[in-house]
């Protein structure tokens, strides 16, 4: 109680009479009532304190998930492209017309007598390993052109272990000769060991791969090799080409030589040709 | 011990959410601001709506609550503002009557005296409930000028000085010193005999 200044017009007489007679109340539900509300407004932020508690944190959460989602989904993504496209090719291999001419093989890459099958990029990554080029990288160049195909187990171990320089192939000039109809069959079992891409380290090829090419039929094996030899031309150039169809005249397989001569046409409309080379 | 705090310690401690403390505050402080309502008003029944009004307000405002002044200064005030706003709505006639200038003279409410509604005689079970000097000490505060019965009862049961007062009413110190002075005299000689 304050202290009442001495100006206060009081009556203590008056007020001991008043406080001793009047003494009115609430009643005790009113009393109930309002400690009960009382009672309710200091807890009810506790509740919501705890309502706040995630209602604070639940969008930093949600951009917590949503970026490590992302993150792996980026991760994965990276690895995911080769994987996929091993498992596509393999499954399906682009069609090759039957008996395609197939250019000249390079003899000097050596096709490996073990694996049985080898994938485009294994392929590529056999070139690659051989020139001193990581598979990856080499696979990547070799993708735009599609030309990755896979290569008959069997084909492959028959070729012969010398020949020429490693090419490597998907060029538009390889495609074209896909689509080329066969003039000398003998020519694809001739002097055709496995393209740059084609030749080396098939044993990167999973299992599952390798077994997934050993069921293919034989004519789409064959058409595998034809456009995996026809790679062996990519890159090369004319006049090594031309050296190749004077080597073969020299031995004596002028039929072979003739088929080269006229792939080297097909694939040169417009080089002048030398004067032997003229009929 | 709680016990032992002062009104505004407990309404700080029940604003950082301590209820026990708000309990103790209101059994302090909940028959006088009662009788104050029941003593304005008239009416037990509207005492108790008003009643619950304040208290409820206080719960809610106890967010914006600082000890600046007295908490019964704090509490009569909103109990005040709370009858006004209870006379707006039942006796809009009377509203003009609650609030006249700040130096009007205390005795020129007594006409209105007739126009207020006279608490305890409408209520036929309080009478008989009633001690007959209780009795007639309502009636000699029922016949107090309005503003000279509020002077009064908020130095009674408000236990406020008359600074409180005058802020509480927006009177000036000596008015409100007047009004009581006049409250206190006709009580005094209405109940002349029981003193």
């Amino acid at each position: 109680m304050s202290e009442r200044p001495k100006d206060f017009p009081g009556d203590p007489q008056l007020s001991a009479l008043y406080r001793e007679h009047v003494r009115d109340e609430p009643s005790a539900a009113i009393d109930e009532r309002i400690l009960a509300a009382a009672r309710a407004a200091v807890s009810a932020p506790a509740t919501a304190a705890r309502r706040g508690w995630w209602q604070r944190w639940r969008t930093t959460l949600a951009l917590a998930t949503t970026l490590t989602l992302t993150l792996t989904l980026a991760l994965l993504h990276e690895r995911l492209p080769v994987d996929s496209h091993r498992e596509a090719e393999v499954a399906s291999p682009r069609p090759v017309a039957p008996g395609v001419a197939l250019p000249s093989v390079p003899r000097d890459v050596a096709a490996p007598a073990a694996p049985l099958v080898v994938t485009g990029d294994a392929v590529a990554g056999a070139g690659a390993a051989a020139a001193g080029v990581t598979p990856r990288s080499q696979a990547r160049e070799e993708r735009p052109a599609g030309q990755r195909v896979a290569q008959p187990a069997g084909e492959s171990g028959q070729r012969p272990a010398d020949g020429d320089t490693p090419h490597r192939g998907g060029s538009p000039a390889s495609a074209r000769q896909e689509a080329a109809p066969a003039s000398a069959p003998a020519g694809v079992k001739e002097g055709n060991a496995l393209p740059a891409g084609a030749a080396a380290a098939p044993a990167a090829a999973s299992p599952e791969q390798q077994g997934a090419v050993v069921g293919q039929p034989p004519a789409a094996r064959q058409q595998a090799k034809a456009v995996a030899e026809s790679r062996a031309d990519d890159g090369r150039s004319a006049d090594d080409w031309l050296e190749e169809i004077r080597a073969l005249r020299r031995e004596g397989r002028h039929a072979e030589a003739a088929k080269r001569l006229a792939d080297f046409r097909r694939a040169h409309p417009d080089y002048p040709l030398p004067e032997e080379f003229r009929q | 011990m709680q016990t032992d705090w002062s009104d505004e310690r407990l309404m700080l401690a029940y604003r950082a959410g301590d209820a026990d403390a708000f309990t103790l505050l209101y059994h302090r402080h909940r028959a006088p601001l009662y009788r104050y309502l029941v003593r304005q008003c008239g009416s037990a029944a509207e005492a108790d709506e008003l009643h619950q009004d304040v208290w409820l307000k206080v719960i809610h405002a106890r967010g914006q609550y600082e000890p600046l002044a007295r908490f019964p200064t704090w509490l009569f005030r909103i109990a005040r503002h709370r009858l006004i706003d209870h006379y707006r709505q039942h006796a809009r006639n009377l509203l003009a009557h609650c609030e006249p200038a700040a130096g009007a003279d205390a005795d020129e409410c007594e006409e209105w005296i007739e126009r207020l509604p006279a608490p305890s005689e409408e209520m036929p079970h309080v009478l008989h409930e009633r001690h007959d000097t209780a009795r007639r000490i309502s009636l000699a505060l029922a016949e107090l000028p309005p503003l000279q019965r509020e002077v009064f009862l908020l130095a009674e049961e408000g236990r406020l000085t008359l600074d409180e007062i005058a802020a509480a009413t927006g009177c000036g110190r000596e008015t409100t010193k007047s009004r009581l002075r006049y409250a206190l005299g006709k009580l005094r000689k209405s109940l002349q005999d029981l003193l």
